[in-house]
This record gives structure tokens, C-alpha cells and sequence, in this order.
């Protein structure tokens, strides 16, 4: 984990007092809501359906045991117990006061966090493989690139005022767990000759009203060029992006109207004009980066805590909801003797990406226990604890079954990605919430009686996507149709590295019915699906018309 | 209401009296293409580049293209829709001066623009052209 | 909104809090909508908005607009019911499966 040095320290420290004296001049009455809303969003907080909400970023998913502590804290002393994960593995608080938003970012300063970029049209908090790092099957770890870009983003003068939200996201693996094609840039680093990290660079992808794929932009860009080349994308979106309608304002719509070709060539025109000489530090700072990270001693840890193994084997092996959860919760660490424990936040009925302040405070007590004092969170709203040792895995589990986050459905149709919808959000036409919660409980059943790996469902509450259903192989959609919640359906998205947008199919359905249309989709995939096929996989064999008939009875 | 113009600078100065012949000279914006940004920046000191809209941040792109790519060494000032809390990211990304109408003044009020001038300490790690203030890399490294 | 409906009520966010504020009869901002003043002549209901987007430009509120409301002061339309009466989620995931089974 990167440690901020004091220039760090610095920036969240000037911006928090810079913000709390906006807050001031705000309730003298020297600023319009008018004014103040940019500034106010620019620090992550927005005003909702029943109050403000605070979105606290959490750089590229990574959190220390004692950040989650502080989060849990900021829930208690300035919110209601709880907050809410999201898909841009950030936290979001529900119920926070615009007086107190100062004494939060001061809190959240105390331990190297910040609000800074989590809204506003700058570039937003980068994502990238909750895995990173520690996967099995990564080329190269892409948190220290991630460091580096979130540097650069920030607060940098030149791009605070773009024409829309600007998304990046990095992988290091093949198989892509950061969804980088779903972003408006995406960046796969993998090994060039000699081992040396190359980037790919993916452009234009997105979701919302017009949902696209990323198209590859430019291939094999060194590490030490990819910062200027990135602002030379960065500063011809600036200039040419539409300004004139906030719909068409990404640079998926910029990539659409002005083609790839010559897109790529004004980006190479710019980019020849810079002068790279401003970049020379980028091997010094990634290196530096790399030294100021804490790295789990993974050795000296397990000549420590090996002894008391065979004994909790033994119990292990006698528990069936163990090895189930086992089964669908942990994945395959680079280290030997060592593996990445998940922790879902989707309890049967429960509420996405939610996580109770007792619960936060538990599962940082069990990270700093058991995982190297780290957490992880994911795009799908989860947890994970990356550095478990597979001898104590058992008594993780009994930790996380005290406090209710044992369920094992990971990747399961339970494990829903929702956003907050029209319980909370102000832009929502549907509520998101209560369906995901209808869908959880009546599929859960089924997925501890049939394998159910390979179906993924996300319920947006409006045409902005937020919980990314066109790339679910199950998307729900939900609008308001006549003053009443009316919800669609798409099948077929994936948002993986064969991302694809999901196709509408047909008819929406009222909110009651959803869970038992899912249900019917989810029974005909069982039903014909091939060895090895995800429901998307099978629909690109049998077609819309099949699971259209199954779906509507 | 008086109609001075004023020419703050990231010095921390206000100066009135360059200001009325700055605002004379013609005006590139946003729209203006990379040729004419080009020919311009070599014939004209100062530079002046006009922001149309509080939202609308090409005005900084183009200041970096002319500071950055073109080497333009002359002085480059900034006018039109530049409010007080972007006063700051004027001069980090290498203005010298921002122009502010009788108008705009007055809507702020001076408090606010006094405010924003004065202690000019605001960091960022990257894209930061003015000779004046250092970004974090420059620091780190020694640029 | 307000030609709409029979009855409505003036709604905000209060700048200091954020939270949803009705507009009373002695024009105070109150948090419970069971204080809010009911309005139903549309003419009336345009004067107290008036007076409420006043409290706007005195930094009290945000954003205060008319909601139609039934005879039980719940509101007609589901965004605004939801936002009067908060989160309709079940906050207990065990009685989420109870309702749903």
C-alpha cells in the first residue's frame, strides 16, 4: 500500500481547508447555491432526494485496516451507522450535514483520505483489478501505475473543467476484472519484449444513455510516455469534446463523431508537440512509488502463523457451509500458501455495497488480523481480503459469520450490482434497492441447489447506469412510465475483456414481476446451456427469441 | 459602477493601468484552431485568451499549448469567465495575469477576489507551467 | 404542478443540513410534512412559493418547489412519496426474505 509522504499530506490538508472555507462562505450567504454547487461537487458532495451525500474515494480500491476504521468512525459520528460501496470501488454517505462535511474531510486527511475528483467533470477516482497485485494469473501489477495516474489527476490545473466526467481504469491481467472497456480510457498493461510493461490503450468506452465499447486506441505506449500521450488525449478531448449537450459530452460521443483514424491522429499530432523532457520523472516517481508502498512480508508471516494448522483443517473439513463458501468466495493468490478471501456484501435480501459501521470496524479488525492490515473493494460493491493464509481461511470465515458477511455467492445472479436508485438518488426514475432485494432473496435458494456461476445481474435505477447493466448478462432498467416504476430488461452484456452491451428484450415489467421473469431467464439458461457457457454465452448461440419466450409467459 | 478593468497577477498585484491597453488586443478563445493560436502567439505579446463560460475549460488547454508546445515566452493573460476559485488554476497552468471586468468584480464582490489572490500556495502534482509556483513532481524531482 | 392538483405543499432541502423542510403557515421550514402548509388555491400556492424561493436567496433552503399531495398528506407522485416518507428498503435483510417469500 502507497504511504503519502508529506507532500501528499499537503494537498488533501489545502483542499480540506480550502473547502471548509467555501462552506463558509456558503452559509454567510457570500455564495449562491448556484456557485457553491460545482465547488461543493468537486469535493464529492452532492445534495440528494433526502439530503447531501458525501462520496469519499477510495484510490483504486485499496484501504487499510485503519482507513476502514476511520470510515466506520465517520458513519457513527457524522451519518446514520452505515455507508454504501460503490461500482467506482468508493464509499458513499447517505445522511451527512453540510456543516459537518469540513469535520469529515478533516477526519478523513488524518488517515491519507480524501473526497477530492469523486464528482464534477474532471477526471474521477481511477479503478483497477481488486486483485491487483496479488492475482494468480497477473502480468504486472497495476497499482503503482494507478498511484502515479492518480497523482497526476489530481487537482491537475488543466483538466478540472473537461466537458463531462472523465473514467480510467487499469488492469495488469488478462482476464479483465476492472472492466476497462466499459471506460472512457482503459489501460492493459501486459509484458513487451523483455518483460518490459507495455500499455494498451482503450478509448471511448462507456455506459449510460449510449452505451459503448472501448475501441483500441493505440497499442505497446511505454510507461515512461504514457503520461504525456495520456494528456494529449486529455487535452484534444478538452478542446473538441461537445460542450453544447451534457449527453453527448463523453468521449465515446467524440471517438463516434470524429472516427478512430482521425481521432488517433489529432492525439498523435499533440502528442508529438509536447515536450516530453516536462515527463523525465516518471521512472523516479513510479520507482519512488514503488519504495514508499508497504508490502506484505508474506514469509515471516507465515513462519509465524504456520503452526496451528493441521488442527483447524481438521474442523474445516467437517463444515459443508465452509467449503461452500469457500468454494465461490476465495480465489488464487501468487503466493504460495496463500489466498484472496472475498467478502460479499450482498446477504440474502440484503442492501448492495451496504455495510453497517459495526460491520466495517469487524472486518478491519479481522484484516489487520489475518490479511496484512488490507482491504480491497470491488466494482461489483464487494470486499475482499487479499492476503489470507489458506491455514487460517477457516477462522476467517467464522469471523465473517459473526458478523453477518459469510454469504458465499460471489459472481453468483445474488451477488447484484444496484445502485442507489430512487430510495436515495435524485436523478433515479426507479427504485433499484428493494428489487435487487426481491431478486436476492427468491434466487438464493436456487443457487445453493444448481451451479449458477456465470450469471451476473445490475439493476440501474435510471437511464445513467450507475450499476452498469448494460454489461450484465441480466440488466435491469428502471423508468417511470406514467408515474409508475416500469422496469426492462437486457440480456447478453458482459463487461469483461469480451465486453459487449446488452440487447433489449422486450416488454418492461412492473417491479413485482422482476424477480420471477429473472427467475424463468435463469431456468431456461440451466435449462440449454452448454458445458462452460455464462448465460451470455448462451444467448449468443440461441438468440434473443428463445429466452424472450421463456421470459414472458 | 465604474467600468476599470482590472489585471490581476499571480503575483498577488493588481494592475489597473495595464489593464485598459491589454483589453484592446484581440481576443482567441476556446474556438480557436492551432494554426491561428500558432501565428498569433508569435506575433502578439500579450497573448490573450477568453474563456466563454465558467464551465468552459479550453481556455487551459490552450494555455498549455501555447506555454508548453509553442514556447511562447511573451505574457499571457486570461479574460472573460474566470471566477474567483479558479483564479488559482489560472496561475498554476501558467497565466500571468487575469483580466476581470468592472462587472465581474462586482458580481464576486472584491472580498472574494482579494481572497483568492492573496496567499497563492495551491499545489498539484502535475501540469503546472508557471514559473512562480512549483508542482509537487517539481519538488520530488528537482526539475 | 401545482394546476395539477387539488392540494399541495411547498418542499425543500434546508441549506445547513441538507434534509427536506416544508413550508408552515407562519412560514417557518419545519422537518415534519405533518407541519407543512396546505395549499389549494392555485394563486395562494404561487405567493407562498414566492415567499419560499425568498428563503432561497436568504441561504435558509435549496431548491423549493410545490408537490401535490392526497387528502393524507402523502404526495401523488412516487418520487416525492419517497422523499417525504424516506427509503422504502428493508434495512433488515432477514425481513426482506420474510416479504419476499
Amino acid at each position: 500500500m502507497y504511504q503519502y509522504d508529506q507532500l501528499d499530506q499537503s494537498i488533501v490538508e489545502q483542499r480540506s481547508a480550502e473547502f471548509r472555507a467555501q462552506v463558509e462562505r456558503r452559509l454567510a450567504g457570500k455564495l449562491s447555491e448556484a456557485e457553491f454547487k460545482p465547488l461543493r461537487l468537486m469535493n464529492g458532495l452532492y445534495l440528494q432526494l433526502h439530503a447531501y451525500m458525501l462520496r469519499v474515494a477510495i484510490p483504486y480500491g485499496v484501504l487499510s485496516a485503519k482507513q476502514m476504521t476511520m470510515l466506520a468512525d465517520i458513519a457513527d459520528k457524522y451519518d446514520r451507522g452505515y455507508g454504501h460501496f460503490t461500482t467506482r470501488q468508493n464509499i458513499q454517505y447517505n445522511w451527512p450535514k453540510l456543516v459537518e462535511t469540513p469535520d469529515i474531510l478533516d477526519d478523513l486527511a488524518t488517515v491519507q483520505m480524501h473526497a477530492i475528483q469523486t464528482s464534477g467533470n474532471c477526471i474521477r477516482n481511477i479503478t483497477t483489478d481488486p486483485f491487483a497485485g496479488v492475482a494468480a494469473d497477473e502480468e504486472f501489477d497495476p497499482r503503482p501505475l494507478s498511484e502515479l495516474l492518480r497523482q497526476w489527476s489530481t487537482l491537475h490545473p488543466e483538466f478540472a473543467y473537461l466537458p463531462r466526467k472523465f473514467k480510467f481504469a487499469i488492469t495488469g491481467s488478462a482476464v479483465d476484472r476492472a472492466a476497462i472497456k466499459v471506460h472512457d480510457i482503459g489501460l492493459r498493461l501486459r509484458a513487451g519484449p523483455d518483460n518490459t510493461p507495455l500499455t494498451d490503450i482503450w478509448v471511448g468506452g462507456g455506459q449510460g444513455r449510449t452505451p459503448k465499447v472501448a475501441q483500441l486506441f493505440k497499442q505497446g505506449v511505454r510507461v515512461e510516455v504514457l503520461l504525456p500521450y495520456l494528456e494529449a488525449i486529455m487535452r484534444v478531448y478538452n478542446r473538441y469534446g461537445r460542450r453544447d449537450n451534457k449527453y453527448k459530452a463523453r468521449i465515446k460521443i467524440l471517438l463516434a463523431e470524429t472516427g478512430l483514424e482521425k481521432l488517433q491522429e489529432q492525439v498523435e499530432a499533440e502528442f508529438q508537440s509536447i515536450d516530453q523532457a516536462v515527463f523525465s520523472y516518471v521512472p523516479e516517481e513510479l520507482k519512488r512509488i514503488t519504495e514508499n508502498s508497504i508490502k506484505p512480508n508474506y514469509a515471516r508471516y507465515k513462519q509465524a502463523h504456520i503452526e496451528n494448522d493441521s488442527e483447524t483443517t481438521k474442523r474445516s473439513d467437517s463444515s459443508a457451509e465452509f467449503t461452500a463458501w469457500k468454494h465461490q468466495n476465495v480465489k488464487p493468490h501468487k503466493e504460495n500458501g496463500y489466498v484472496i478471501a472475498m467478502v460479499s456484501l450482498k446477504p440474502t435480501g440484503g442492501i448492495p455495497g451496504d455495510a453497517t459501521s459495526q460491520q466495517m470496524r469487524e472486518i478491519a479488525s479481522i484484516a489487520a488480523r489475518y490479511s496484512h492490515d488490507e482491504l480491497r473493494v470491488t466494482h461489483r460493491q464487494n470486499l475482499v481480503l487479499p492476503h489470507v493464509l489458506e491455514n487460517e481461511l477457516f477462522e476467517v470465515w467464522q469471523a465473517l459469520v459473526e458478523i453477518d458477511l459469510a454469504e458465499g455467492n460471489i459472481d453468483l445472479p445474488s451477488d447484484i450490482i444496484a445502485c442507489p436508485g430512487l430510495d436515495y438518488c435524485a436523478l433515479a426514475t426507479a427504485r433499484s434497492i428493494p428489487i435487487a432485494q426481491a431478486v436476492s432473496a427468491k434466487i438464493r435458494a436456487t443457487e445453493k441447489k444448481t451451479d449458477l456461476g456465470g450469471v451476473s445481474v445490475n439493476i440501474s435505477g435510471c437511464i445513467n447506469a450507475c450499476a452498469h447493466h448494460h454489461v450484465a448478462n441480466i440488466g435491469v432498467l428502471g423508468l417511470n412510465k406514467g408515474g409508475v416504476e416500469n422496469y426492462q430488461l437486457t440480456l447478453g452484456g458482459r463487461n469483461d475483456q469480451n465486453a459487449s452491451i446488452g440487447e433489449r428484450l422486450g416488454p418492461g415489467v412492473s417491479g413485482d414481476e422482476v424477480p420471477e421473469v429473472i427467475e424463468r431467464i435463469i431456468e431456461f439458461y440451466v435449462d440449454v446451456r452448454e458445458s462452460g457457457e455464462s448465460l451470455s454465452d448462451t444467448y449468443d448461440r440461441v438468440g434473443k427469441d428463445p429466452f424472450k419466450e421463456a421470459a414472458y409467459v | 459602477m465604474s467600468d476599470i478593468i482590472r489585471l490581476l497577477k499571480a503575483d498577488g498585484s493588481i494592475d489597473e493601468l495595464e489593464a485598459q491597453s491589454v483589453s484592446a488586443f484581440e481576443h482567441l478563445d476556446g474556438e480557436t484552431d492551432a494554426a491561428t493560436l500558432h501565428a498569433t502567439a508569435i506575433a502578439t505579446d500579450p497573448l490573450v485568451i477568453e474563456f466563454n463560460g465558467v464551465a468552459d475549460g479550453r481556455g487551459f488547454s490552450l494555455a498549455n499549448m501555447v506555454l508548453e508546445n509553442l514556447d511562447y515566452q511573451g505574457r499571457l493573460y486570461a479574460a472573460g469567465y474566470v471566477n474567483p476559485d479558479q483564479l488559482s488554476l489560472a496561475f498554476q497552468t501558467g497565466f500571468h495575469g487575469v483580466l476581470v471586468s468592472a462587472e465581474r468584480w462586482e458580481d464576486y464582490g472584491s472580498d472574494s477576489w482579494l481572497t483568492a489572490l492573496s496567499p497563492l500556495v495551491k499545489l498539484s502534482y502535475a501540469g503546472t507551467q508557471s514559473p512562480a509556483l512549483q508542482s509537487i513532481w517539481q519538488m520530488r524531482h528537482k526539475l | 404542478m401545482p394546476a395539477k392538483h387539488k392540494q399541495s405543499i411547498i418542499i425543500a432541502n434546508d441549506l445547513r443540513t441538507g434534509l427536506s423542510v416544508y413550508l408552515t403557515r407562519d412560514s417557518r421550514w419545519s422537518d415534519s410534512v405533518s407541519d407543512a402548509e396546505v395549499l389549494s388555491d392555485t394563486d395562494y400556492a404561487e405567493t407562498r412559493l414566492q415567499a419560499a424561493v425568498g428563503d432561497e436567496r436568504c441561504n435558509l433552503v435549496i431548491d423549493p418547489y410545490l408537490i401535490g399531495i392526497e387528502s393524507d398528506l402523502s404526495a401523488v407522485d412516487i418520487r416525492e412519496q419517497i422523499r417525504v416518507s424516506g427509503p422504502t428498503i428493508f434495512t433488515d435483510a432477514h425481513v426482506a426474505v420474510t416479504q419476499a417469500a
